[in-house]
């Protein structure tokens, strides 16, 4: 079989990670390079700088194979789907993150939660209170529900606010949909040990961060943060 | 494709309708879509990842939608941007960001690692090779693996990478073109390309 070397190339930039250089244009202006938005001159030196730069040719790189995704066929079904996501995402809201070493990545946004909301504000000092109008378009959510698996061991975690200043956080582990009880979670410096039920509640302050090592059974273990942080 | 000048200008300043907010959220749930199906096909994700991959959507389209969210500076780099010109740049910019927020999510959920890339070249995928299909035939050679690709770049000394980035910036450009933008000689060039391969063949090996 024939392939291309250009190919082969290409998708060595798109995976390998390159250095940031001081003399690299900013963002907009490599995409107002791809879109000929800039003058003549100045196309040029952005041009003279990517012949010289692995960190600038890659994001070309992916701008392109971005451009590639437009002409791939729309499955409707998920677009439908997406679609009702976007409906409950707001546009202020406070994120809440589970933090590992390489992985973060939000898991929940809250927004006009009558619930949630005056948690929101008591984390946000009021002259930097966002305008809530466009959240007012979305959804309302009260409860946060994740779950999550460590090895052969399924754990259920759930965050509702108790009050203002309290939170709860559950947790529940099951093995093959049976309880596992003795799992164990360790929030900031406080332990807990499952019930019979497999159950762990929990209420606690509200705060910015709260440090969570889960350890489900003796061979596995897992550690994160969740934190409550502004989206702006 | 929507206005995006008014509709990003409405969304940061607090001040969208619901009319452009729907067109927004349609323009952008189609854009998701067409990039999870771009990346099922391409790395020919298996039944188990593509089902943890569903049970994570929610969390990419939120993780999208915030790095939308604080984005300000970029959308303000590009205000002075006409309404065509903006629309462009602004397409390009929400592909781009999806398509690297979806690549880091699989990245970082474990459901794509290095070794994966390999499944690019797979014959299934003729659709990804013809499409990258090099017209000046410099370059056509023989299936490789990345790790070697990786030992084949070190390689390369200074003008060769200069070439290789020109190449990969304008796939259509010839030698004598290479020349003119790099201001070498036509033979420098070509020995630059002997060099090139034969660099390519010992790695190869």
């Amino acid at each position: 079989m024939k392939t291309n070397l250009i190919n082969l190339l290409t998708e060595f930039y798109l995976d390998k990670e390159f250095e940031r250089t001081e003399d690299c244009p900013d963002e907009a202006t490599l995409y107002k390079y791809v879109c000929s938005c800039l003058d003549k001159q100045k196309m040029e030196k952005v041009k003279k700088h990517i012949i010289e730069c692995d960190y600038c040719l890659k994001k070309i790189l992916e701008i392109r194979e971005a451009e590639e995704i437009e002409t791939v066929k729309e499955d409707k079904e998920l677009t439908k789907k997406i679609y009702q996501i976007l409906n409950n995402v707001p546009q202020n809201f406070i994120k809440l993150k589970i933090k590992q070493q390489k992985d973060e990545f939000s898991i929940w946004s809250i927004g006009e939660s009558p619930i949630f909301k005056p948690i929101i504000e008591s984390l946000i000092p009021t002259s930097t209170v966002p305008s809530y109008g466009l959240s007012l378009l979305m959804f309302k959510q009260d409860k946060i529900l994740r779950k999550t698996k460590i090895g052969d061991i399924d754990i259920q975690i759930e965050i509702v606010p108790v009050s203002q200043h309290e939170l709860r956080i559950s947790f529940l582990f099951t093995k093959n949909k049976l309880p596992q009880k003795d799992a164990y979670v360790k929030i900031d410096d406080k332990e807990f040990l499952s019930s019979k039920e497999g159950k762990i509640d929990v209420v606690l302050p509200v705060k910015e961060k709260y440090k969570v090592q889960i350890i489900p059974q003796d061979t596995a273990q897992f550690n994160f943060d969740i934190l409550l942080t502004k989206s702006q | 494709m929507p206005d995006y000048k008014e509709i990003i200008n409405k969304l940061f300043s607090d001040n969208i309708d619901q009319e452009s907010f729907n067109i927004f959220k349609t323009d952008l749930s189609a854009r998701i879509s067409k990039n999870l199906s771009f990346y099922k096909i391409k790395f020919k994700l298996t039944d188990t990842s593509q089902a943890l991959v569903e049970s994570y959507t929610e969390d990419l389209v939120q993780e999208i939608f915030y790095i939308i969210l604080t984005s300000k500076d970029f959308f303000s780099q590009i205000q002075h941007l006409d309404n065509e010109q903006y629309t462009k740049v602004c397409s390009k910019w929400l592909n781009t960001t999806i398509r690297n927020t979806t690549i880091n999510f699989l990245k970082g959920k474990g459901i794509l690692n290095r070794t994966d890339l390999s499944s690019v070249y797979s014959e299934e995928q003729d659709y990804f090779i013809q499409a990258y299909d090099d017209p000046t035939e410099d370059f056509v050679t023989e299936l490789i693996s990345t790790c070697c690709i990786e030992e084949f770049f070190a390689s390369l000394d200074d003008d060769e990478k200069k070439v290789v980035r020109l190449k990969l910036l304008d796939r259509d450009l010839k030698q004598k073109g290479i020349a003119k933008e790099l201001n070498f000689s036509e033979a420098k060039v070509s020995r630059i390309f002997e060099r090139i391969k034969e660099k390519y063949y010992k790695n190869k090996k």
